[in-house]
């Protein structure tokens, strides 16, 4: 017995789902500086926005509470470095300090 | 109110350090008429009375050494170079910055620009977003009195590095918001770094801060305030035994480190959907640095106050507060904001005049509507959500940094 061919079914043409493609973003590449960069020796007369920052936070710091203060003579800071890290002192120690209680606001003239 | 302004939960300022609009971006004008930018022809006589000519060599670090003269004095020559105050030149750099090492080639270099390839982030978000023609320094002068406009919209009549002005009124733009129930931040590098508003916020409301490391992990939980400024790295210093490298793009700090830092910033609110499309960040330089820029600053509304001459250091010279500084560069980021946004200058058709105080002016605008405790000069101030359109972009149409 011959077996009957069976007719194949014609396949029902199903276009096939494509993966979506989404466009990515520009990517922007970033440089990083050269090992050159980092120097925490400079001097701090170079850098006249760290030489007033040390000043501003020598003058809060004589507002603080003897227990809070660093007892560092900032006369003997050169660099930007050392400068940076009595900077670091002061603020924790600002933050220790929990600030003023608020006060009446004056208008300023 | 448009879609963007709709969206918009968020509001962030990263201000960066002492470099003009022409030193970071007048390469862009090349690319982009529209773009206030450098034609590559403007010059200042030096002390021989030779021209010198702008020129794309700027470096990232090691040239502008030492740290260019911004205090008052330095500043009015650099705009007016001797000549009457209602004629500014801007033809004073060169002769300003010889003054400091006196070194004829050396003073030439004030006149040095950026080529666009070598500031890829600053450029790439110019000319993805919205750059400004026309953002000005508050004050003809030096750091502090310039940001204190930023926070007060005012420098209480102050145009130098002395700044105690703490219980007065106009209030920060923090202290605004929190006593109406809302929430603002200014976070500082690190405690190494910490803040240029030691002397009257970190003194008295040390709460009102946070470091940048709490600014990433804000942006990641979507803990982020309303309102956010954020502050560079402004030292070289070690931390936990290891180096961290100042990202202020003051001079003598290295520029591509600042690169770094403002990609980072965009990358942390870019990277979180709900926070992306819900902010604007604004990115802005306190002040020109002494560093050439070519568009006379121009006249502004009087602040209430008068600086005279033994505070502004040149003789005989009261000033009024009736004119600003140098131009800066001046970037406002947002998928909101159409591709190639260029936010006219004065002088051109529909120009507008922004400055420091147009931040608080903006934020207090948005967030707080009517508020009338402020300076006329913040009252008059240009705002810039407008900028904020209907038609959010997709994200493919917006750049990510690679760091």
């Amino acid at each position: 017995m011959s077996k009957a061919r069976k007719a194949k079914a014609p396949k029902a043409k199903t276009p096939k789902a494509k993966p979506r493609k989404t466009k990515a973003p520009k990517a922007i590449k970033v440089p990083k500086p050269s090992g050159t960069a980092y120097d925490p020796h400079r001097p701090l007369e170079k850098n006249q926005l760290i030489h007033a920052q040390v000043k501003h936070f020598h003058e809060v710091e004589t507002q603080l509470p003897e227990h809070l203060r660093t007892g560092m003579d900032v006369a003997t800071i050169k660099t930007e470095g050392q400068a940076s890290q009595y900077i670091r002192k002061v603020t924790k120690a600002l933050h220790e300090s929990g600030g003023r209680p608020a006060q009446k606001v004056e208008r300023a003239t | 109110m448009t879609a963007g302004l709709q969206n918009l939960k968020h509001i962030v300022v990263l201000m960066m350090e002492n470099r003009s609009f022409d030193h970071m971006l007048g390469s862009l004008r090349a690319e982009n008429p529209r773009i206030n930018g450098l034609t590559g022809k403007e010059t200042n006589l030096d002390t021989t009375n030779e021209p010198a000519t702008v020129k794309p060599m700027a470096q990232f670090q090691s040239q502008l050494d030492p740290d260019p003269n911004h205090h008052f004095p330095a500043v009015h020559q650099q705009i007016f170079d001797g000549g009457p105050i209602d004629r500014p030149t801007m033809g004073g750099f060169v002769k300003s910055y010889y003054a400091e090492r006196k070194d004829m080639d050396h003073s030439r270099k004030i006149m040095y620009y950026f080529p666009k390839k070598k500031l890829p982030v600053l450029t790439g978000l110019a000319t993805n977003f919205a750059v400004f023609n026309g953002w000005f320094s508050s004050i003809p002068g030096p750091t502090l009195c310039n940001r204190a406009f930023a926070h007060y919209g005012t420098s209480f009549g102050q145009v130098s590095m002395d700044i105690f002005y703490y219980h007065k009124e106009p209030l920060s733009i923090y202290e605004r918001l929190v006593n109406a129930g809302h929430s603002a931040k200014l976070y500082y590098f690190d405690q190494a770094s910490s803040t240029m508003e030691v002397v009257n916020l970190l003194q008295n409301q040390p709460q009102l801060f946070g470091t940048y490391d709490q600014f990433l992990d804000d942006c990641k939980l979507g803990k982020l305030p309303q309102y956010s400024f954020v502050e560079p790295n402004y030292t070289d210093h070690e931390w936990d035994g290891g180096a961290r490298i100042a990202s202020d793009q003051h001079p003598d700090h290295d520029v591509q480190q600042g690169e770094v830092f403002i990609a980072t910033v965009y990358n942390a609110i870019r990277q979180n959907p709900d926070l992306w499309k819900s902010t604007a960040l604004l990115i802005a330089y306190d002040e020109h640095g002494g560093i050439y820029d070519h568009v006379p600053p121009p006249g502004c509304p009087k602040d209430g106050f008068t600086a005279p001459p033994d505070q502004t250091g040149v003789p005989g010279l009261t000033f009024e507060f009736d004119r600003l500084g140098v131009r800066v560069p001046a970037v406002l980021v947002s998928p909101w904001i159409p591709k190639g946004t260029v936010v006219p200058g004065p002088g051109e058709p529909n120009g507008e005049v922004f400055e420091h105080a147009s931040i608080p002016a903006t934020v207090t605008k948005f967030f707080l509507g009517d508020y009338p405790k402020r300076t006329p000069r913040e009252i008059q101030a240009a705002t810039f959500l407008d900028l904020l359109s209907d038609k959010m972009r997709p994200d493919s149409d917006c750049p990510v940094f690679h760091i």
